[in-house]
């Protein structure tokens, strides 16, 4: 066998194995590329080049951004803004059947629309919506259900971390990227609110009659904006190229700092705990991110992108039958993994298998996103679905069975984006990105 | 040994706050300089970089201490309890093979190949950068055995149950 077999089955094989034994996933990619790399070039470059291929990985000033956009949905965690946010949609919902729960799906896209965290969205806006809903008389399954559902539309709409991630391995831009999550984003929240409306409509119970007066809708309103005005700086100033999407970030950081304290929902003492909790998260992906570049280096050496594309050509060439077998095998993927290795250790495997039946790299980047994200919501590994469970203090069990819906509307969701450009391609061409 | 550990957390801890409070400084320093004085800082960007590097790595390692990796194991958390402690023993060992081999061995030789390289902008070689993989790469080992001593023993149990970070 030449060398570049054997290295290629000594990665698949070794980070197989090791993810199996339950070894963290960074190590069990990391150990399997630093293996393939001593049986390509021995065992001092072999090393020295894995330590080399690490530090360049992880020393990139965009990625930046990450632990910029973590801190800032760390803020806005602790900080009032959800509660103004969870009002403004209760505003703009109005008195529709299962307002409330509509409230939680709106809330949950505002939220992902500043900060970009789905867990820290879920644990907000559930943690606000749920007690709201319970006195109400809405089922507290279904009300934990539609909060897990829809806090995911965080990470499609703009910010989002997985897609700098994504755009590191595909080298594609952040900014064309961000802007084209807004559409899939939003109808991730549609289906949600479709799904409420037909569970709602028959339950007329499912209403809140307190009206408000324009004077009320007016202070609503402007307690939001300075919240949502954030969108308008960072999607903003990095749309007009005021600023990079890593100083961007740093802008967001400062400005709910600024804003959390203005609503003395932080104290500086608090800051600690917000930074090394940041910190933590930043360490988990730039370790991953880095181990990543070592098994990208192998994987281009032991050709294994082009080994996956030709297996795959193999069994169709038909790009629908593809892009529906690559959607089942994500499904599958997000099921059993976070969502960001997952994007670091599959996206360069299947974007030239994409790229070859002419899918533009953008729009596979929000198709990959979408179906990782839907992945947060399903057992085994689902730390979406775990913590809105743990917050409405429903089992995962009851609160499975009022997902199912949502989950059947989503994947619907997910084949009508990979099968459609446009809906991923549309916005980022009108503003001259894609 | 535990008392080295705890030294070693509340150590690392402050090291990861400071960083990431400087690392927000720099670049909002680089905005600053950029936006509003309309002259770019130049050594802003090379400084944000490396102080990034850096917490990644004693990030890494102090993540390592708290067991706080993301794994995928399920498959673990079902098996019986003695194969659970030898999992949780296997992956400590795997943790230092890949530490001693890759961040100490790898990282050293990489620090010594460029030990008298200039770095561009700042007053540092890259070598100096480069020694953040062995420093962080020896904190994991004493981590890694730590746990192991501590798993055997039955201080610790075999999984952890973290929050879950969604990353």
């Amino acid at each position: 066998m030449e060398v570049a077999a054997i290295a290629g089955l000594v990665l698949i094989v070794g980070i197989v194995a090791l993810l199996a034994l339950g070894i963290p996933i960074s190590v069990a990619v990391g150990t399997s590329s630093a293996l393939a790399a001593i049986t390509v070039l021995g065992f001092e470059n072999g090393l020295l080049t894995s330590a080399q291929q690490m530090f360049r990985g992880v020393n990139n000033f965009s990625l930046l951004a990450i632990p910029f956009f973590v801190l800032a949905g760390v803020i806005m965690n602790n900080g009032g803004i959800a509660l103004r946010l969870v009002n403004f949609a209760k505003m703009l919902v109005g008195r529709a059947p299962g307002s409330l729960a509509q409230t939680n799906v709106a809330a949950n896209a505002m939220f992902g629309a500043v900060s970009g965290s789905a867990v820290a969205s879920v644990a907000a806006v559930g943690s606000t919506m749920g007690p709201l809903q319970a006195k109400e008389g809405y089922p507290r399954d279904f009300a934990a259900a539609t909060n897990i559902a829809s806090a995911p539309s965080g990470m499609i709409i703009p910010p989002s971390n997985l897609m700098i991630v994504y755009s590191l391995v595909s080298s594609t831009s952040v900014a064309a990227l961000f802007v084209a999550g807004y559409v899939p984003g939003i109808l991730w929240a549609a289906v949600c609110m479709a799904i409420v409306h037909v569970y709602a409509r028959k339950r007329p119970e499912l209403r809140v009659t307190e009206k408000l007066s324009a004077a009320a809708r007016l202070r609503v309103a402007g307690q939001a904006v300075p919240a949502l005005l954030l969108i308008v700086i960072v999607i903003g100033g990095i749309l007009a190229g005021i600023f990079t999407p890593t100083e961007a970030s740093c802008i967001a950081v400062l400005y709910s700092l600024v804003l959390s304290f203005v609503y003395r929902s932080i104290k500086v003492r608090d800051l600690g705990e917000i930074l090394l909790d940041s910190g933590r998260t930043t360490a988990i992906v730039m370790f991953l991110v880095g181990v990543s570049a070592v098994m990208s280096w192998v994987m281009s050496f032991a050709q294994i992108p082009q080994m996956v594309t030709d297996a795959l050509l193999t069994v169709s060439t038909n790009p629908y039958v593809l892009i529906v077998l690559i959607v089942v095998l994500l499904l599958v993927i997000g099921c059993f993994m976070d969502p960001t290795p997952a994007v670091l250790i599959f996206a360069p495997i299947f974007l030239p298998v994409v790229t070859a039946f002419g899918m533009d790299p953008v729009h596979f980047g929000i198709f990959m996103v979408l179906a990782l994200s839907i992945g947060t919501i399903t057992p085994p590994v689902g730390p979406v679905l775990f913590v809105g469970a743990k917050v409405s203090g429903m089992s995962i069990e009851s609160v499975m069975r009022r997902l199912l819906p949502f989950f059947v509307g989503l994947v619907v969701l997910l084949l009508v984006v990979a099968m459609t450009p446009a809906l991923s391609l549309w916005l980022p061409g009108l503003l001259g990105l894609a | 040994m535990t008392h080295v550990k705890n030294a070693l957390d509340v150590t690392l801890r402050w090291l990861c706050v400071l960083l990431l409070a400087a690392l927000v400084l720099v670049v909002a320093w680089q905005v600053f300089t950029r936006q509003v004085l309309s002259a770019p800082s130049v050594w802003s960007e090379e400084l944000a970089k490396y102080l990034f590097v850096w917490l990644s790595f004693f990030g890494t390692a102090l993540v390592f201490g708290e067991r706080g990796h993301i794994a995928v194991d399920f498959l673990v958390r079902r098996a019986p309890e003695h194969l659970q402690r030898a999992a949780a023993v296997l992956s400590q060992v795997v943790t230092f093979a890949f530490a001693a081999l890759v961040l100490v061995y790898g990282g050293w030789q990489l620090s010594q190949l460029t030990w008298t390289q200039d770095v561009p902008s700042l007053p540092l070689m890259v070598g100096w950068l480069y020694l953040v993989l062995p420093v962080s790469g020896v904190l994991v080992l004493f981590y890694t055995v730590y746990h192991l001593v501590a798993v055997v023993r039955g201080v610790e149990n075999a999984t952890t149950d973290g929050e879950p970070d969604a990353v």
